[in-house]
């Protein structure tokens, strides 16, 4: 089979390699940021400091717990669980939100979430289990706050214990994936806009090459 | 101008882009929380919820001013499986 670029002017390995050709040097700028990125965010998003745990009983609607954060604009990754384990399969359901107030009593955040467990038969048994879930969020005054959780269930009572993990983080994920993706992508088609000729050639011969 | 300098400009460009992200993310940009303000007079007021960019399980929870006594059909407006849409 002929090559399918052949009407082009042949470009070799070199050029594709040489990073002063076209506009393969900001694509490589652009790569170069992305991989940054990455790594930055996952640093940001390790743990910077010791989680606090709170267990709530949910039949005990006015229990409250305090935590200390200690620095403004703290950051934390808070995961709440309770077992689904005897709520109805396929039709039970438990919604567990949590209320963080001031010292002074005012709202300053509140999420929620809901477990649940499912099975079936659809070409062999499956299973599913709601039993977690994250948000993360930002502290952005020091000071103690009261920690609280609502919950509701579809049953008339449903008392398994939820524990609520604030966890410490570096920092937010989000700006440094929001300016990583984009370079990425970016710069994955300048590079290849750059060297389509020569790197569509040398698909082409793989392709011939594997045939 | 040259080449070379073009591209340094822009890795320069790329460099500050980079600062300010690293810069938003110790401050908790994009997180629930992120932006609340507070003054000694009105306490706390301002976002609360997450980015529009955020994606984590949980979702953003409106309580009524007593969580105590809960609201009209309790949590569970956000979320997803049998307890969606509750």
């Amino acid at each position: 089979m002929a090559p399918r670029y052949k009407n082009h002017t042949h470009i070799n390995e070199r050029q594709i390699e040489h990073s002063s050709y076209g506009l393969t040097p900001y694509a490589l700028v652009l790569l170069a940021l992305s991989v940054i990125c990455f790594i930055g965010a996952a640093i940001q998003n390790g743990e910077n400091g010791t989680a606090e745990t709170f267990k709530f009983s949910p039949e005990q609607s006015d229990q409250e717990e305090t935590l200390r954060v200690k620095e403004a604009n703290s950051i934390y990754a808070v995961t709440v669980r309770q077992s689904p384990s005897q709520l109805p399969n396929n039709k039970g359901w438990s919604d567990v939100a949590v209320v963080v107030r001031s010292n002074t009593g005012e709202q300053v955040l509140s999420f929620g979430g809901d477990f649940w467990r499912a099975s079936g038969y659809s070409d062999g048994h499956w299973s599913e289990t709601k039993s977690s879930y994250t948000m993360k969020t930002t502290f952005p005054v020091k000071g103690d706050y009261k920690v609280s959780i609502e919950s509701s269930s579809s049953q008339p009572s449903y008392n398994q214990p939820v524990t609520v993990r604030f966890e410490p983080r570096n920092g937010s994920t989000l700006p440094l994936l929001l300016l990583g993706v984009p370079a990425l992508i970016i710069g994955v088609f300048l590079g290849y806009w750059s060297n389509h000729r020569a790197v569509n050639e040398k698909l082409s011969e793989w392709s011939e090459n594997m045939e | 101008m040259s080449k070379n300098i073009k591209v340094i400009i822009f890795a320069v460009i790329c460099l500050l882009l980079l600062g300010m992200a690293w810069s938003a993310s110790a401050r908790g940009w994009g997180y629930a929380g992120y932006g609340t303000q507070y003054s000694e007079s009105r306490g706390y007021y301002g976002h609360r919820g997450p980015s529009f960019f955020y994606f984590g399980s949980g979702g953003r929870y409106y309580p009524t001013n007593s969580t105590r006594s809960g609201s009209l059909g309790g949590p569970g407006s956000a979320g997803s499986g049998p307890g969606a849409g509750k």
